[in-house]
């Protein structure tokens, strides 16, 4: 059942948990298993909150979220306006140490890498970011 | 809808005194603060071992482990460059949710997790 839901927010943390109810409830309607919905709805609210910590610096700014189901995929959009920031160069292969734990993107980025199968980054025609987080391997859908 | 986190208090006597939290609804970037405030509290207080009960937790991202990191510095737990280690900080009752996340950031080599209140609590 191939399909897409969007979501436009203000970028406040007290909308991190519309952000998780959003992915959840979207995913649970596209037919993802559990474990896929827990690991895709943390990996959003993970990078939803460097968006609005780092990426806006609490100033406020807007967030555009994207889910999408194809015939193999879910695959995720954030589009914002705030600095350019590309994930990959946070990418860790190893566990957080403890300065890990003095930023909220170093510890969160190692997350969503952990959490998603693929990571994409990309300009967008503003100047704003694009992040496509997708969920793809294995048995992701009941059915 | 905003996030929430509510935290119920109590005091548990084992080898020595024991501070329980049991936490209740989100812990993600909104509520952290809610978390270290109340634990700043009690450490003002003279509590210096605490157990976090995370039974009722529906939600916990990296913020809960910047938290805990936080409140384990506060504690007086070792903190070095490489590792964090925790003996006045402990968890209770992770769901299965939060334990993946746990496992995921490797922070269950940081903190001792139970599974039993009386087992944690004489852990101190």
């Amino acid at each position: 059942m191939p399909g897409k839901q969007r979501l436009d927010i203000e970028a406040q943390l007290d909308n991190l948990s519309t952000v998780r109810r959003f992915i959840e409830e979207s995913c649970r309607e596209f037919g993802a298993r559990d474990g896929v919905i827990s690991d895709l709805r943390l990996a959003v609210d993970e990078a939803v909150t460097n968006i609005i910590i780092h990426g806006y610096q609490k100033q406020g700014g807007n967030i555009h979220i994207e889910i999408e189901r194809d015939e193999k995929a879910l695959i995720v959009r954030l589009r914002d306006d705030a600095v350019v920031f590309d994930p990959a160069s946070r990418f860790t292969a190893g566990p957080p140490t403890a300065q890990a734990f003095e930023s909220p993107g170093k510890l969160g980025i190692p997350l969503i890498q952990r959490t998603v199968d693929h990571i994409d980054h990309r300009v967008t025609e503003s100047g704003g970011n694009e992040l496509t987080l997708k969920k793809r391997n294995g048995d992701i859908f009941r059915s | 809808m905003t996030s929430t986190l509510r935290i119920a208090v109590s005091q548990e006597q084992g080898n020595t005194p024991v501070t329980v939290f049991r936490l209740t609804g989100d812990i993600d970037a909104n509520t952290q603060s809610d978390l270290e405030s109340k634990a700043e509290e009690v450490i003002g207080a003279g509590t210096q071992n605490l157990l976090l009960d995370l039974s009722e937790v529906t939600y916990m991202g990296s913020a809960g482990f910047r938290a805990m990191h936080a409140i384990a510095g506060k504690l007086g737990d070792e903190q070095s460059a490489t590792a964090i280690k925790s003996s006045h900080l402990k968890l209770l009752n992770p769901s299965a949710e939060v334990s993946k996340v746990i496992k995921t950031l490797g922070f269950d080599s940081y903190l001792d997790i139970y599974d039993d209140i009386n087992k944690a609590v004489n852990s101190f």
